[in-house]
């Protein structure tokens, strides 16, 4: 004999499973938000990190420079450092924006250097795993006594 | 092209020493130089001997500073550096050697040479007038040492007095 369910059971069963469904949905919607929420957490992080090994990378030569004119060059020269780096992590650049589903879409930490801009080009993609960027003096093409940043890392 | 910097103090064998507590040509390192310019943070500088029958005296001295040696018979001075360069640059030797006697003569003789750490080098001797210049050209070297001397004798043993510089 087929079993025919009555409308008072259907009712309740469509309430039940609308029940279960509304739960589910509104834990997925505070995952998504917890994620988004750390997501924006370590962003604001890496973004006071870089910021200050920028400054520290700076700080010896500003102290050293010889003149107001080369410590005003070299200030103005980490302040763009910093406005590039905080460019990067922009929620407007494509790179850095969390998307809804909570996951990175470069798959890389500039901070490593692991990733990001591959060009070097000082668009603040931070330095390669265990290097160190350091200040060292040469002799320019004319004779002058300047100095370099080098990538260094101990063996 | 840029050149790293060596130093801050060497010498040919060894471009990297510290700067020594004891400035002291018998140390065999001596200050390394950016051409005719001071490093961020050190002077332009080169170790000197003032060296005579009476009295021995070392230490450092700017570019264009005189350095004076007093003997009784002889009286001489000997100036050391080290360069890096990445273009050739001129520098002039300075020297005057004058008696307290008059009429004596002082007999000076001069030397100087340079070597670099890619293998060039020259070197000069004379027994020139009591005093006078000669400007010497220096390569450009990652690494290049200076040294020279300038010599007085008092023929009457009266006293000499022998002063040079680099300029």
């Amino acid at each position: 004999m087929e079993y025919k369910e009555s409308e008072s059971s259907k009712n309740a069963r469509i309430w039940h499973d609308y029940g279960n469904d509304r739960e589910k949905w509104a834990n997925e919607l505070q995952n998504k938000e917890d994620t988004k929420r750390r997501s924006d957490s370590q962003t604001k992080r890496n973004v006071k990190q870089l910021e200050n090994n920028i400054a520290d990378a700076f700080r010896e030569g500003i102290n050293n420079a010889q003149s107001t004119k080369e410590k005003r060059k070299l200030k103005k020269d980490r302040d763009n450092a910093i406005e590039r780096a905080k460019g990067q992590y922009s929620p407007t650049n494509k790179n850095t924006t969390i998307d809804d589903d909570g996951i990175d879409q470069t798959g890389s930490n500039p901070e490593n250097g692991d990733g990001g801009s591959s060009d070097g080009g000082g668009g603040g993609g931070g330095l390669p795993d265990g290097y160190e960027e350091e200040r060292i003096d040469i002799v320019d093409a004319l004779n002058n006594p300047s100095y370099r940043f080098f990538l260094t890392k101990f063996d | 092209m840029p050149i790293l910097r060596a130093g801050p103090w060497g010498n040919l064998n060894s471009p990297h020493e510290n700067e020594p507590a004891v400035k002291d040509d018998q140390t065999n390192i001596y200050p390394v130089n950016c051409a005719r310019s001071d490093w961020p943070n050190q002077p332009w500088r080169l170790l000197y001997n003032e060296n005579s029958d009476i009295r021995i005296n070392t230490g450092t001295a700017a570019l264009g500073a005189p350095i004076t040696a007093d003997g009784v018979i002889y009286a001489t001075v000997y100036l050391d550096f080290n360069w890096q360069a990445t273009q050739d640059f001129d520098v002039t030797f300075q020297w005057d050697i004058t008696s307290t006697s008059s009429g004596s003569s002082v007999y000076p003789t001069l030397e100087w040479q340079y070597n670099t750490i890619e293998g060039t080098g020259d070197y000069f001797f004379n027994t020139p007038t009591d005093s006078g210049t000669i400007d010497i050209t220096l390569p450009a070297s990652t690494f290049g040492t200076f040294e020279a001397y300038v010599d007085g004798i008092d023929t009457y043993g009266s006293g000499v007095r022998t002063e040079a510089s680099i300029i």
